[in-house]
Protein backbone atom coordinates (compact mmCIF):
# COMPACT_ATOMS: atom_id res chain seq x y z
CA UNK A 1 0.00 0.00 0.00
CA UNK A 2 1.51 3.42 -1.05
CA UNK A 3 2.23 6.22 1.84
CA UNK A 4 -0.61 8.23 0.46
CA UNK A 5 -3.59 5.60 -0.08
CA UNK A 6 -2.50 4.42 3.56
CA UNK A 7 -3.29 8.17 5.18
CA UNK A 8 -6.54 8.02 3.11
CA UNK A 9 -7.23 4.80 4.80
CA UNK A 10 -6.50 6.59 8.08
CA UNK A 11 -8.60 9.62 7.16
CA UNK A 12 -11.81 7.12 6.24
CA UNK A 13 -11.07 4.99 9.75
CA UNK A 14 -11.01 8.53 11.93
CA UNK A 15 -14.86 9.49 10.45
CA UNK A 16 -16.40 6.28 11.30
CA UNK A 17 -14.72 6.04 14.41
CA UNK A 18 -15.25 9.45 15.99
CA UNK A 19 -18.95 9.31 16.10
CA UNK A 20 -18.90 5.57 16.90
CA UNK A 21 -16.93 5.86 20.06
CA UNK A 22 -18.57 9.36 20.93
CA UNK A 23 -22.08 6.91 20.78
CA UNK A 24 -20.83 3.62 22.50
CA UNK A 25 -19.81 5.78 25.47
CA UNK A 26 -22.73 7.98 25.38
CA UNK A 27 -25.16 4.64 25.28
CA UNK A 28 -22.97 2.77 28.01
CA UNK A 29 -22.32 5.50 30.74
CA UNK A 30 -26.31 5.65 31.51
CA UNK A 31 -27.09 2.14 32.51
CA UNK A 32 -23.85 1.97 34.55
CA UNK A 33 -24.47 4.80 36.16
CA UNK A 34 -27.55 4.08 37.56
CA UNK A 35 -26.05 0.81 38.71
CA UNK A 36 -24.80 2.43 41.61
CA UNK A 37 -27.23 4.76 42.26
CA UNK A 38 -29.95 1.90 42.92
CA UNK A 39 -27.58 0.30 44.37
CA UNK A 40 -27.57 -3.06 42.03
CA UNK A 41 -25.50 -5.54 43.07
CA UNK A 42 -26.14 -7.99 40.72
CA UNK A 43 -24.89 -8.17 37.24
CA UNK A 44 -26.62 -8.13 34.16
CA UNK A 45 -26.67 -8.68 30.43
CA UNK A 46 -28.48 -4.87 29.89
CA UNK A 47 -27.56 -2.95 32.76
CA UNK A 48 -23.61 -4.82 33.18
CA UNK A 49 -22.09 -6.48 30.29
CA UNK A 50 -23.51 -4.62 27.36
CA UNK A 51 -22.31 -1.28 28.23
CA UNK A 52 -18.94 -2.86 29.52
CA UNK A 53 -18.39 -4.36 26.16
CA UNK A 54 -20.06 -0.45 24.48
CA UNK A 55 -16.81 0.81 26.92
CA UNK A 56 -14.29 -1.93 25.29
CA UNK A 57 -15.20 -1.91 21.84
CA UNK A 58 -15.10 2.57 22.15
CA UNK A 59 -11.80 1.89 23.62
CA UNK A 60 -10.33 -1.06 21.37
CA UNK A 61 -11.69 1.37 17.92
CA UNK A 62 -9.73 4.93 19.75
CA UNK A 63 -6.35 2.33 20.79
CA UNK A 64 -6.33 1.64 17.37
CA UNK A 65 -5.75 5.31 16.11
CA UNK A 66 -3.54 5.76 18.34
CA UNK A 67 -1.31 2.38 17.61
CA UNK A 68 1.94 3.17 15.55
CA UNK A 69 0.95 0.63 12.52
CA UNK A 70 -2.03 3.01 12.09
CA UNK A 71 -1.84 6.24 9.80
CA UNK A 72 -1.70 9.04 12.02
CA UNK A 73 -4.62 10.87 9.93
CA UNK A 74 -7.23 9.24 11.79
CA UNK A 75 -5.97 9.90 15.02
CA UNK A 76 -6.34 13.84 13.92
CA UNK A 77 -9.44 13.52 12.43
CA UNK A 78 -10.84 12.06 15.74
CA UNK A 79 -8.55 14.05 18.30
CA UNK A 80 -9.61 17.30 16.69
CA UNK A 81 -13.07 17.01 17.17
CA UNK A 82 -12.86 15.39 20.49
CA UNK A 83 -10.83 18.53 21.57
CA UNK A 84 -13.36 21.33 20.09
CA UNK A 85 -16.08 19.39 21.46
CA UNK A 86 -13.92 19.33 25.04
CA UNK A 87 -13.32 23.07 24.65
CA UNK A 88 -17.27 24.17 23.34
CA UNK A 89 -19.23 22.06 25.73
CA UNK A 90 -18.51 24.14 28.61
CA UNK A 91 -19.23 27.09 26.97
CA UNK A 92 -21.84 26.75 24.43
CA UNK A 93 -23.84 23.72 26.27
CA UNK A 94 -26.77 24.94 24.59
CA UNK A 95 -25.62 25.04 20.90
CA UNK A 96 -23.89 21.58 21.40
CA UNK A 97 -26.97 19.91 23.16
CA UNK A 98 -28.95 21.16 19.40
CA UNK A 99 -26.10 19.17 17.43
CA UNK A 100 -26.84 16.03 19.37
CA UNK A 101 -30.83 16.80 20.04
CA UNK A 102 -31.42 15.04 16.95
CA UNK A 103 -30.42 11.38 18.85
CA UNK A 104 -33.20 9.09 20.23
CA UNK A 105 -34.49 9.04 23.61
CA UNK A 106 -31.91 10.39 26.73
CA UNK A 107 -28.86 9.69 24.30
CA UNK A 108 -28.88 13.22 23.18
CA UNK A 109 -27.97 14.30 26.61
CA UNK A 110 -25.79 11.29 27.41
CA UNK A 111 -23.92 12.43 24.25
CA UNK A 112 -22.30 15.69 26.40
CA UNK A 113 -21.38 13.73 29.25
CA UNK A 114 -17.57 13.56 28.06
CA UNK A 115 -18.03 17.24 27.43
CA UNK A 116 -18.20 18.08 31.27
CA UNK A 117 -16.27 15.34 32.81
CA UNK A 118 -13.07 16.38 30.33
CA UNK A 119 -13.37 12.86 28.83
CA UNK A 120 -13.47 14.81 25.37
CA UNK A 121 -10.50 16.95 25.89
CA UNK A 122 -8.06 14.88 27.39
CA UNK A 123 -8.95 11.99 24.67
CA UNK A 124 -8.49 14.75 22.19
CA UNK A 125 -5.03 16.28 23.59
CA UNK A 126 -4.04 12.86 24.05
CA UNK A 127 -5.11 11.43 19.65
CA UNK A 128 -3.59 14.89 18.39
CA UNK A 129 -0.23 14.19 20.48
CA UNK A 130 0.10 10.99 19.44
CA UNK A 131 -0.02 12.07 15.92
CA UNK A 132 2.66 13.98 16.08
CA UNK A 133 5.67 11.88 16.31
CA UNK A 134 7.46 11.96 12.21
CA UNK A 135 8.12 8.48 12.05
CA UNK A 136 4.30 7.69 12.19
CA UNK A 137 3.93 9.60 9.10
CA UNK A 138 7.00 8.23 6.89
CA UNK A 139 6.02 4.95 4.57
CA UNK A 140 6.99 1.22 6.12
CA UNK A 141 10.43 0.58 5.99
CA UNK A 142 10.52 -2.60 4.18
CA UNK A 143 11.58 -5.61 6.39
CA UNK A 144 14.77 -7.84 4.74
CA UNK B 1 19.89 5.38 25.18
CA UNK B 2 19.91 1.68 25.26
CA UNK B 3 16.57 0.05 24.75
CA UNK B 4 16.63 -1.30 28.69
CA UNK B 5 17.11 2.19 29.97
CA UNK B 6 14.64 3.54 27.60
CA UNK B 7 12.16 0.59 29.11
CA UNK B 8 13.30 1.05 32.81
CA UNK B 9 12.63 4.92 32.50
CA UNK B 10 8.99 3.97 31.13
CA UNK B 11 8.60 2.63 34.43
CA UNK B 12 8.72 5.78 36.69
CA UNK B 13 7.32 7.85 33.73
CA UNK B 14 4.06 5.29 33.97
CA UNK B 15 3.42 5.69 37.57
CA UNK B 16 3.71 9.82 37.69
CA UNK B 17 1.55 9.88 34.48
CA UNK B 18 -1.03 7.50 36.45
CA UNK B 19 -0.82 9.34 39.32
CA UNK B 20 -0.75 12.88 37.31
CA UNK B 21 -3.74 11.71 35.20
CA UNK B 22 -5.74 9.80 38.47
CA UNK B 23 -5.80 13.31 40.58
CA UNK B 24 -4.96 15.91 37.66
CA UNK B 25 -8.43 14.83 36.01
CA UNK B 26 -10.34 14.34 39.38
CA UNK B 27 -9.09 17.71 40.20
CA UNK B 28 -10.06 19.57 36.71
CA UNK B 29 -13.38 17.71 36.69
CA UNK B 30 -15.03 18.98 39.56
CA UNK B 31 -13.75 22.57 39.07
CA UNK B 32 -15.76 22.12 35.89
CA UNK B 33 -18.65 20.49 38.18
CA UNK B 34 -18.72 23.07 40.83
CA UNK B 35 -18.85 26.25 38.42
CA UNK B 36 -21.84 24.67 36.05
CA UNK B 37 -23.49 23.59 39.40
CA UNK B 38 -22.93 27.39 40.47
CA UNK B 39 -23.96 29.51 37.51
CA UNK B 40 -25.75 26.66 35.23
CA UNK B 41 -22.41 27.46 32.98
CA UNK B 42 -18.54 27.28 33.18
CA UNK B 43 -17.55 30.24 33.72
CA UNK B 44 -13.96 30.87 32.70
CA UNK B 45 -12.64 31.66 36.44
CA UNK B 46 -8.80 30.99 37.18
CA UNK B 47 -9.18 27.48 38.27
CA UNK B 48 -11.67 26.56 35.05
CA UNK B 49 -8.94 27.57 32.96
CA UNK B 50 -6.17 26.52 34.93
CA UNK B 51 -7.93 22.69 35.15
CA UNK B 52 -8.41 23.21 31.19
CA UNK B 53 -4.80 23.58 30.88
CA UNK B 54 -4.22 20.36 33.33
CA UNK B 55 -6.78 18.33 31.19
CA UNK B 56 -4.40 19.23 27.86
CA UNK B 57 -1.43 18.59 29.56
CA UNK B 58 -2.24 15.35 31.15
CA UNK B 59 -3.63 14.36 27.31
CA UNK B 60 -0.74 14.98 25.68
CA UNK B 61 1.40 13.44 27.96
CA UNK B 62 -1.05 10.06 28.03
CA UNK B 63 0.01 10.93 24.11
CA UNK B 64 3.54 11.08 23.78
CA UNK B 65 3.64 7.83 26.05
CA UNK B 66 1.24 6.37 23.01
CA UNK B 67 3.31 6.70 20.59
CA UNK B 68 6.47 8.65 20.81
CA UNK B 69 9.52 6.84 19.87
CA UNK B 70 11.59 8.18 22.73
CA UNK B 71 9.26 6.61 24.97
CA UNK B 72 9.31 3.15 26.45
CA UNK B 73 5.65 1.50 26.06
CA UNK B 74 5.76 0.40 29.58
CA UNK B 75 4.90 4.55 30.22
CA UNK B 76 1.67 3.50 28.34
CA UNK B 77 0.55 -0.01 29.20
CA UNK B 78 1.52 1.30 33.68
CA UNK B 79 -1.52 4.01 33.46
CA UNK B 80 -3.25 2.04 30.86
CA UNK B 81 -3.45 -1.29 33.11
CA UNK B 82 -4.69 0.59 36.38
CA UNK B 83 -7.27 2.39 34.33
CA UNK B 84 -8.76 -0.35 32.60
CA UNK B 85 -8.74 -2.48 35.95
CA UNK B 86 -10.20 0.32 37.43
CA UNK B 87 -12.77 1.26 35.55
CA UNK B 88 -13.79 -2.67 34.82
CA UNK B 89 -14.44 -3.40 38.62
CA UNK B 90 -16.27 -0.19 39.27
CA UNK B 91 -18.53 -1.12 36.13
CA UNK B 92 -19.19 -4.50 37.04
CA UNK B 93 -19.68 -4.35 40.80
CA UNK B 94 -20.31 -0.53 41.85
CA UNK B 95 -21.58 -0.77 45.27
CA UNK B 96 -18.81 -3.70 46.16
CA UNK B 97 -15.99 -1.09 45.19
CA UNK B 98 -17.26 2.02 46.92
CA UNK B 99 -14.13 1.47 49.20
CA UNK B 100 -12.45 2.58 46.53
CA UNK B 101 -13.40 6.61 47.39
CA UNK B 102 -11.73 6.26 50.47
CA UNK B 103 -8.05 5.09 49.21
CA UNK B 104 -7.91 7.61 45.91
CA UNK B 105 -5.77 10.05 46.22
CA UNK B 106 -5.93 13.77 47.34
CA UNK B 107 -9.81 13.18 47.69
CA UNK B 108 -10.51 12.70 44.36
CA UNK B 109 -13.18 9.35 45.00
CA UNK B 110 -16.09 10.42 43.64
CA UNK B 111 -14.23 11.21 40.27
CA UNK B 112 -12.93 7.60 40.69
CA UNK B 113 -16.01 6.45 40.45
CA UNK B 114 -17.43 8.60 37.79
CA UNK B 115 -14.76 8.53 35.79
CA UNK B 116 -14.80 4.82 36.02
CA UNK B 117 -18.84 4.52 34.94
CA UNK B 118 -18.73 7.65 32.35
CA UNK B 119 -16.01 5.56 30.36
CA UNK B 120 -13.07 8.10 31.10
CA UNK B 121 -10.91 5.14 32.95
CA UNK B 122 -11.80 2.16 30.75
CA UNK B 123 -11.44 3.90 27.06
CA UNK B 124 -8.45 5.57 27.96
CA UNK B 125 -7.22 2.61 29.19
CA UNK B 126 -7.73 0.36 26.93
CA UNK B 127 -6.96 2.70 24.27
CA UNK B 128 -3.08 2.94 26.31
CA UNK B 129 -2.71 -0.48 26.22
CA UNK B 130 -3.56 -1.34 22.80
CA UNK B 131 -0.59 1.68 22.09
CA UNK B 132 1.74 -0.86 23.82
CA UNK B 133 1.24 -3.79 22.26
CA UNK B 134 3.30 -3.27 18.46
CA UNK B 135 6.36 -5.86 18.66
CA UNK B 136 8.04 -2.45 17.11
CA UNK B 137 7.95 -0.39 19.95
CA UNK B 138 9.55 -2.57 22.36
CA UNK B 139 12.85 -3.00 20.08
CA UNK B 140 15.73 -0.91 19.85
CA UNK B 141 15.87 2.00 17.62
CA UNK B 142 17.63 0.37 14.21
CA UNK B 143 21.14 1.84 13.41
CA UNK B 144 21.40 3.27 10.07
CA UNK B 145 23.50 1.01 7.78
CA UNK B 146 25.36 1.17 5.18
CA UNK B 147 24.12 0.60 1.90
CA UNK B 148 23.78 -3.25 0.85
CA UNK B 149 25.52 -2.10 -2.48
CA UNK B 150 28.28 -0.40 -1.23
CA UNK B 151 29.70 2.47 -3.00
CA UNK B 152 28.47 3.49 -6.08
CA UNK B 153 31.27 3.33 -9.04
CA UNK B 154 30.75 4.70 -12.27
CA UNK B 155 31.94 2.60 -15.39
CA UNK B 156 35.22 3.46 -17.19
CA UNK B 157 36.77 4.88 -14.11
CA UNK B 158 39.22 3.68 -11.27
CA UNK B 159 37.29 3.65 -8.09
Amino acid sequence: MTNTARHGLGALIGVIVTPVAWLLVAYAGEPLLRNLQLFVTRVTITGTILPMLAMIVAGALLGLLATTFVSPVGAVVAGAVYLLAGLAYPVLFHQMFEVTSWLPGRLALQASNGGFNGMYLVAGALLLMSAIPPNRWRPAQPTR
Amino acid sequence: MPNVVRHLAGIPAGIILTLLTWIGLGWASRQYTESFQQNFAVRPTAPVLISVVLVLLVGAGLGLAASARFMSPVAALIPGAVFFVLGLAIMLLPVQTRFLTDISPLGVGIETYSFSLLGVYPVLGLLLIISGVPPHRWRAKPRAQPHPTGPVVQEGRPA
